[in-house]
């Protein structure tokens, strides 16, 4: 049994989507714009900001202080899990400087970087179960992949190259989903 | 109603007056408790009796309802009119439950139980149980209690938290928060010691298993993983041992009583056990003439060892979904971890014997306690907080009934997370919304929370709508649901919430009937409740003003003025209803105001931290 309410959308106070504003992640947790983090900065600073915000410290406040706060805490969640994470992290970068993911998504890739994820999914497809030195070895070629397209993002980014930082992106999260389809394997092994 | 004071955290300390009532209630599946942190110390609040631990059982008779170990005693008599166990029965349909025991489901779709007193849906049942907890409570501490934290298993699903919800709002109760067992079990043992590191929190209660794990890092409980089953417990060991018993003395055909006294058989077996390698059972309250049946552990752990590896599937999963590499501290929480084999396969599992320092049966309702006090206002300016996580992924059905995620489980909340979707066919002026919560792939292997449907989308071609579903979860993991097209001026939007067991007119119906003698002092009652909501919105605006009010411009500060002063004259009316509805229109427009006090406060928030960052970041 569900109960539907229909109701424009601001005409109530306590229900209906709360105003939508996108928020700045870097704004919010007071850094610079920039692609390498300091994760234990970050983690003190998502305590700090969730000290004040988190809803447990506005059960005594007014609706309209509750819902703006709640708002502010799922943002401060939200940033902290896009800004946590390389590969999210790059995406909000790009997006933040106006670039159209679903188009960068939809551009060809280089044919020689499919062949070799091809032969890659191959190998990881091949792991024998107690095979430890073949998983390990391309556990690391994988890795060092990663962190080729992580370097190359950067320096594309620094450089404001935001074309080339896309394409790379593009083929990073190619490079993160192997990666973690083979942590996953192991995990499982 | 408690009047509450307004204290933003940070702004204005405001001193209490008195210090308020915080409960912690552990409303389990087969015992209750209540427990209150009095500033010193946590007390679980005993009965006439001395007995903490109130079980969980519910007997309709003529005269009344029963709660309690009374009710237990009169389990022999007229046992379809006592009901135990019914959080297992919670937000759910009566599609859902193929049998309910020995009880009797009422007709009618939604899941009720047949007694005496006519048919009691779980929410109900429930309700009583929290009602006794209050009035014990009340005669512990001679006041109300303006505020009560209930725990749930932390893997409950959105219908059972709300289900909960329903119940404390019938027992007359205000819930604060609902907090997973879990996680209060670790407040409990997390302020005791003041430690720092990572717990993990293996709850086997009577009905539910939880497992979690969180850091604790200089105040802050943060949840990263939880997983479990909301279908396996102590419940379950007594079950299959009372089946090897029947076996064993090869009993057929028990009648429903029987059944029932075999199962209290095999549970005060399985408590023996606990200190016992080897016991001999009598089965003779079930049959006069059964033969003895020996028993050992070994015996116990083999008809056992499939429902304790589920609980260790579902530690596994957890510890992987944690992302940790090392655990520094294991809790167990729960009665039914005082069997030993649970110890020793936690014990292996986690490489760390497990800690029991505090009563496993206790510490829920004391973690519980100890937030209740923080979250009644009694320590405002405290440096804790408690970040929990959603338990089962959420999403939406799309095309070929597959399931589209758009929060996955263990995501931090509160959380908000939208998504765009589309139409599929030409000309399509509405599209249904199934929002379902799990982790497979397929609708069908989900729990299906609620289906709504969005019309009046402007006829278009396929694929040319821009539909925009957002999920919110709150603190309470409560879910809300809304869909609005995007691409034309027009916007529809429908907020949905699943409600298993009673609509919300159903409870207010039942609230209504609780005050029916006393209609005017209710209504006498509302207009000073609305009266005070709006003094408490003009003062705190008022002081809001004086100090952030160069936060609006002219035009701004002009709007909120006369906003409130439309209040301000609307106060001296007796029209509730206009009274109310000034009231939301003010505080709608305080709204904006509100934004940016918070947005300046946030700067505040992190302050401490490198200025240097700081200034780079916020300042445009």
């Amino acid at each position: 049994m569900v109960v539907v309410k229909a109701s424009p959308s601001e005409s109530t106070l306590a229900g209906g989507a709360p105003p939508q504003r996108s928020r700045d992640y870097f704004e919010l947790f007071g850094l610079p714009a920039q692609f390498p983090i300091d994760a234990d900065d970050l983690a003190v600073r998502f305590r700090k900001l969730q000290i004040r915000f988190h809803p447990d410290k506005f059960v005594a406040a007014g609706a309209v202080e509750q819902r703006v706060a709640a708002q502010i805490s799922a943002d401060i969640n939200a940033g902290y899990r896009v800004l946590s994470n390389p590969v999210s992290r790059a995406r909000f970068m790009l997006e933040r400087v106006g670039m159209n993911l679903e188009s960068v998504e939809r551009q060809p890739m280089p044919g020689d970087f499919l062949l070799q994820q091809m032969e890659l999914r191959e190998a990881a497809a091949q792991l024998a179960q107690g095979d430890d030195s073949q998983r390990q070895t391309l556990e690391r070629q994988v890795q060092a992949l990663y962190q080729e397209h992580i370097d190359g993002f950067q320096v594309a980014l620094e450089a404001a190259d935001f074309d080339k930082a896309g394409a790379v992106w593009q083929r990073l999260l190619f490079v993160d989903k192997l990666r973690q389809e083979l942590e996953l394997s192991t995990a499982q092994h | 109603m408690v009047l509450l004071q307004i204290a933003e955290p940070g702004a204005v300390a405001v001193t209490p007056a008195r210090r308020k009532i915080g409960l912690g209630i552990d409303l389990g599946t087969t015992n209750s408790l209540v427990a209150h942190f009095d500033g010193h110390d946590i007390n679980v609040l005993p009965d006439e009796s001395g007995h903490p631990i109130l079980p969980s059982v519910v007997h309709y008779h003529t005269e009344g309802v029963t709660v309690g170990g009374a009710a237990l005693a009169a389990v022999n008599g007229a046992h379809h009119d006592t009901i135990a166990s019914a959080k297992r029965f919670m937000g759910r349909a009566r599609d859902d439950v193929s049998d309910g025991g020995h009880l009797l489901f009422a007709e009618g779709e939604t899941l009720a139980f047949a007694t005496t007193q006519g048919p009691k849906t779980p929410v109900e049942i429930s309700a009583e149980i929290l009602r006794a907890l209050a009035d014990r409570a009340r005669t512990a501490l001679a006041q109300d209690a303006d505020g009560v934290v209930i725990t749930v298993p932390a893997y409950f699903d959105d219908a059972q938290r709300q289900a909960t919800r329903q119940a404390a709002e019938l027992a007359g109760l205000r819930v604060l928060r609902l907090l997973n067992e879990p996680t209060a079990a670790a407040i409990a043992y997390g302020l005791d010691s003041d430690e720092e590191g990572v717990i993990a929190v293996y709850d086997l209660g009577g009905g539910t298993f939880d497992v979690s794990i969180l850091r604790l890092h200089r105040g802050v409980f943060e949840v990263l993983a939880t997983g479990g089953d909301s279908a396996l417990g102590g419940d379950d060991f007594d079950l299959a041992l009372a089946n090897l018993l029947q076996h064993r003395a090869g009993l057929s055909q028990l009648t429903a009583l029987q059944r029932r006294q075999l199962l209290a058989v095999a549970r005060q077996a399985k408590e023996a056990l606990t200190h016992n390698e080897t016991i001999r059972v009598s089965m003779s309250t079930v049959v006069p003439d059964a033969p003895t049946v020996d028993l050992n552990r070994a015996t116990f752990n083999s008809v056992t060892a499939d429902l304790v590896n589920r609980s260790l599937d579902a530690c596994r999963q957890c510890v992987a979904d944690a992302q940790v590499s090392t655990i520094d501290r294991v809790v167990l929480v729960g009665g039914s971890t005082r069997m030993p084999i649970i110890n020793e396969v936690v014990a292996a599992l986690f490489g760390k014997e497990p800690l029991s320092s505090i009563d496993p049966d206790l510490v829920v309702a004391m973690g519980a306690a100890r937030q209740a006090d923080v979250l009644v206002g009694n320590r405002s300016d405290d440096e804790m907080v408690l970040l929990d996580v959603t338990p089962l992924s959420l999403g939406v059905e799309t095309y070929g009934g597959l399931v589209e995620r758009l929060v996955p489980r263990n995501t931090t909340i509160p959380v908000t997370r939208a998504q765009e979707f589309t139409t599929a066919r030409d000309g399509q002026t509405g599209l249904v919304i199934h929002v379902v919560q799990g982790e497979r792939e397929q609708v069908v292997d989900c729990r299906s929370l609620a289906r709504f449907e969005l019309k009046g989308i402007p006829p278009m071609v396929a694929g040319a709508a821009r539909i925009l579903v957002t999920f919110q979860v709150d603190a309470d993991g409560l879910l809300e649901v809304s869909a609005r097209e995007e691409t034309t001026g027009k916007s529809a939007n429908v907020v949905v919430k699943p409600a298993y067991g009673l609509a919300d007119d159903q409870v207010a119906e039942m609230l209504r009937a609780s005050y029916e003698h006393a209609a005017a002092d209710m209504q006498a009652r509302q207009l000073t409740e609305a009266q005070i909501d709006a003094r408490q919105l003009l003062e705190a605006t008022t002081a809001a003003l004086d100090s952030d009010g160069d936060l609006l411009s002219d035009s701004e500060r002009a709007a909120l003025d006369a906003a409130l002063g439309t209040l301000r004259a609307q106060l001296a009316s007796n029209d509730i209803d206009a009274l109310r509805q000034t009231f939301d229109q003010t505080a709608r427009a305080t709204e904006l105001f509100a934004a940016k006090r918070m947005d300046r406060s946030i700067q505040e928030a992190l302050g401490g931290l490198s200025v240097a960052d700081f200034d780079e970041g916020l300042n445009p």
